[in-house]
């Protein structure tokens, strides 16, 4: 009992500390937004996302397209919002996926130890002998263009941070007196991990999910800019750059509002990734 | 610990004909190609043997440095490396170059006058700067500097060094912002140090102290974070190379790929693996030989 009301006390006081930090709580309104935008996108804008009108194609913007019309006479400003609702769940999914495996791995390879660790951390060095986008981008290649291949590809390259930080969390906790209390009494090892290690675990786990998120997105736009992602004419946002690029000599809006999309939910996401983390590690706070 | 992690990524170089849904030679040759066709491919990349010998054949002679040849212009897959990779260590070095040039003077700026003006200005912006989708940048970059103000070529490299600067500014933004965010934090942590005001307290000027004294501990870290960097430049050049119509081999892989030629996507991976397995290597000992403290366990 004492422990859960003292691990309030910790997150009432952290949530304060976060709301303090100015640039994260900017990073989370805007992040809010675009969520909001992505989820209630038919009901904010009457235009389709991928109604064609030749006859009204690259117009400016304008009251009727708030963001002006694509190479197609798309309306833009209906594509980026609809577009929000494949970013989010590329992102989402990705990062699930790599927090679902790595996680695992770490738990199991920091707790057990011996053959099982050295087998699953050989398996992340070799995730990590690539560069992140260009795993993905490989694993792309293999698998053949597609959105459920970006994310796949995008959520196996991110497996590496979540299970060495998983592991190393591990390490620090077991040695601990109240997880051999536990061992004592007889828990299990499922209940010890589930009861005493990962909690112990999250809240790292939290900034590096926030941060692993901003990455997801921008390597998933990245991937359907090269043609390996979404294909038309989904609206997806690296794909709209992509599409739109021969014809930015007679309008740059259909790149250059996808673009802003991209930018600010990256940069969002990442102010509140480090907000998240100067108030969980009191000790960076001051350095960062 | 270098070889099995390069041996593993062999593995998957080599499984990703496999791994591709479809027989790799019809995948290669097209849908209508002849079965005398397909059989001859077959037997030249032999796929008709079991796996693991084919493996095996394969990584025997990919040490030589032998990836076979491309399927498209027949040349060897190494001699196609070997023309494009000085055009990516070019732009690598060159954004390398403009991360240190502006993220280290940012850094030490900030960390001397922190939650300054200039401070706040500069880590919004290195923030920004890491979450710019690199693509887009240089689109933007060269919507202006090439169409509207046309003061530079938007494209190709040509041998002038007007073509390389939109490109390494794209791929050097993101690295700046992070050299940038590591030399503050660092700086920030040896300003605070005992030593830092034992210097300033013998009558050193305040100059001399954060140049002498502070960076050149702070800078330690930095090393690794361009050691890291240099894999994420290897990772955007294959963007920025594809934007600006670069010859390197990021742009080589992206090509590759779109024209399901295995033999150079193989190749190009190995590459990018062996170059920054290498480069992991030298920041370790370059770590090494400037940490004091490591330095003399070495000697």
């Amino acid at each position: 009992m004492a422990k859960s009301t003292l691990q309030t006390r910790d997150r009432s006081k952290m949530i304060k500390q976060l709301l303090r930090n100015k640039k994260a709580v900017v990073g989370a309104v805007i992040i809010l937004g675009f969520a909001l935008g992505a989820i209630f996108a038919p009901f904010i804008t009457d235009h389709h996302p991928t109604h064609q009108n030749i006859r009204n194609r690259l117009q400016g913007p304008s009251s009727e397209n708030y963001l002006g019309t694509d190479q197609f006479g798309r309306d833009i400003f209906s594509r980026i919002l609809h577009g929000g609702r494949l970013s989010l769940r590329v992102g989402f999914t990705s990062v699930g996926i790599a927090l679902l495996i790595g996680g695992t791995m770490g738990l199991t390879a920091g707790y057990y130890g011996g053959f099982i660790d050295n087998l699953f951390m050989r398996f992340v060095d070799v995730l990590l002998a690539l560069p992140g986008f260009l795993l993905a981008l490989a694993i792309v290649a293999s698998l053949g263009a597609g959105l459920e291949n970006v994310i796949i590809a995008i959520g196996i390259a991110n497996i590496p941070p979540f299970a060495r930080m998983m592991r190393s969390s591990v390490l620090t906790v077991k040695e601990l007196d109240y997880v051999a209390a536990s061992v004592a009494i007889g828990s299990s090892d499922v209940r010890i991990l589930l009861r005493h290690v990962l909690p112990n675990a999250i809240n790292p786990i939290i900034v590096l999910a926030t941060l692993g998120l901003a990455g997801a997105i921008l390597s998933a736009a990245g991937l359907s800019f090269l043609g390996m992602g979404a294909q038309p004419p989904t609206p997806e946002w690296g794909s709209m750059i992509a599409m739109a690029r021969p014809f930015i000599r007679v309008a740059h809006y259909p790149v250059t509002f996808p673009g802003l999309a991209i930018f600010f939910t990256v940069l969002s996401l990442n102010m509140v990734g480090d907000g998240l983390r100067d108030a969980l590690d009191p000790r960076s706070s001051h350095t960062t | 610990m270098l070889i099995p992690v390069l041996i593993g990524i062999s593995i998957f170089a080599f499984l990703m004909i496999h791994l591709t849904p479809g027989d790799p030679a019809r995948l290669m040759l097209g849908e209508g190609a002849p079965t005398e066709q397909l059989e001859a491919l077959r037997t030249r990349m032999g796929l008709d043997q079991p796996l693991p010998v084919q493996y095996v054949t394969w990584l025997g002679s990919a040490l030589q440095l032998d990836f076979g040849r491309s399927l498209r212009s027949n040349k060897p897959v190494i001699l196609e490396l070997r023309e494009r990779l000085p055009a990516t260590i070019e732009l690598a070095l060159a954004a390398v170059a403009i991360a240190l040039a502006i993220g280290i003077p940012v850094g030490v700026i900030s960390a001397v006058k922190p939650n300054s003006i200039f401070d706040n200005v500069a880590m919004v912006g290195a923030l920004a700067g890491v979450g710019m989708p690199p693509f887009w940048q240089g689109i933007m970059l060269i919507l202006i500097f090439s169409v509207s103000l046309g003061w530079l070529p938007s494209s190709g490299r040509m041998g002038g060094v007007e073509y390389i600067i939109l490109p390494a500014i794209t791929l050097g933004t993101a690295a700046t912002a992070s050299v940038a965010r590591m030399t503050r934090s660092t700086m920030l942590e040896v300003l605070s140090q005992d030593y830092i005001r034992t210097a300033r307290s013998k009558g050193l000027s305040r100059g001399r102290v954060i140049i002498r004294h502070a960076l050149r501990n702070a800078l330690i870290p930095v090393i690794t974070i361009v050691g890291l960097q240099f894999g994420f430049l290897m990772a955007g050049a294959v963007l920025t190379e594809t934007i600006f119509a670069w010859p390197g081999i990021g742009r080589m892989m992206v090509e590759a790929i779109n024209a399901k030629d295995f033999p150079i996507v193989q190749g190009t991976i190995m590459m990018f693996a062996v170059m920054y397995a290498f480069i992991n290597l030298v920041v370790d000992i370059a770590y090494a030989f400037l940490d004091p403290r490591l330095r003399t366990q070495y000697n």
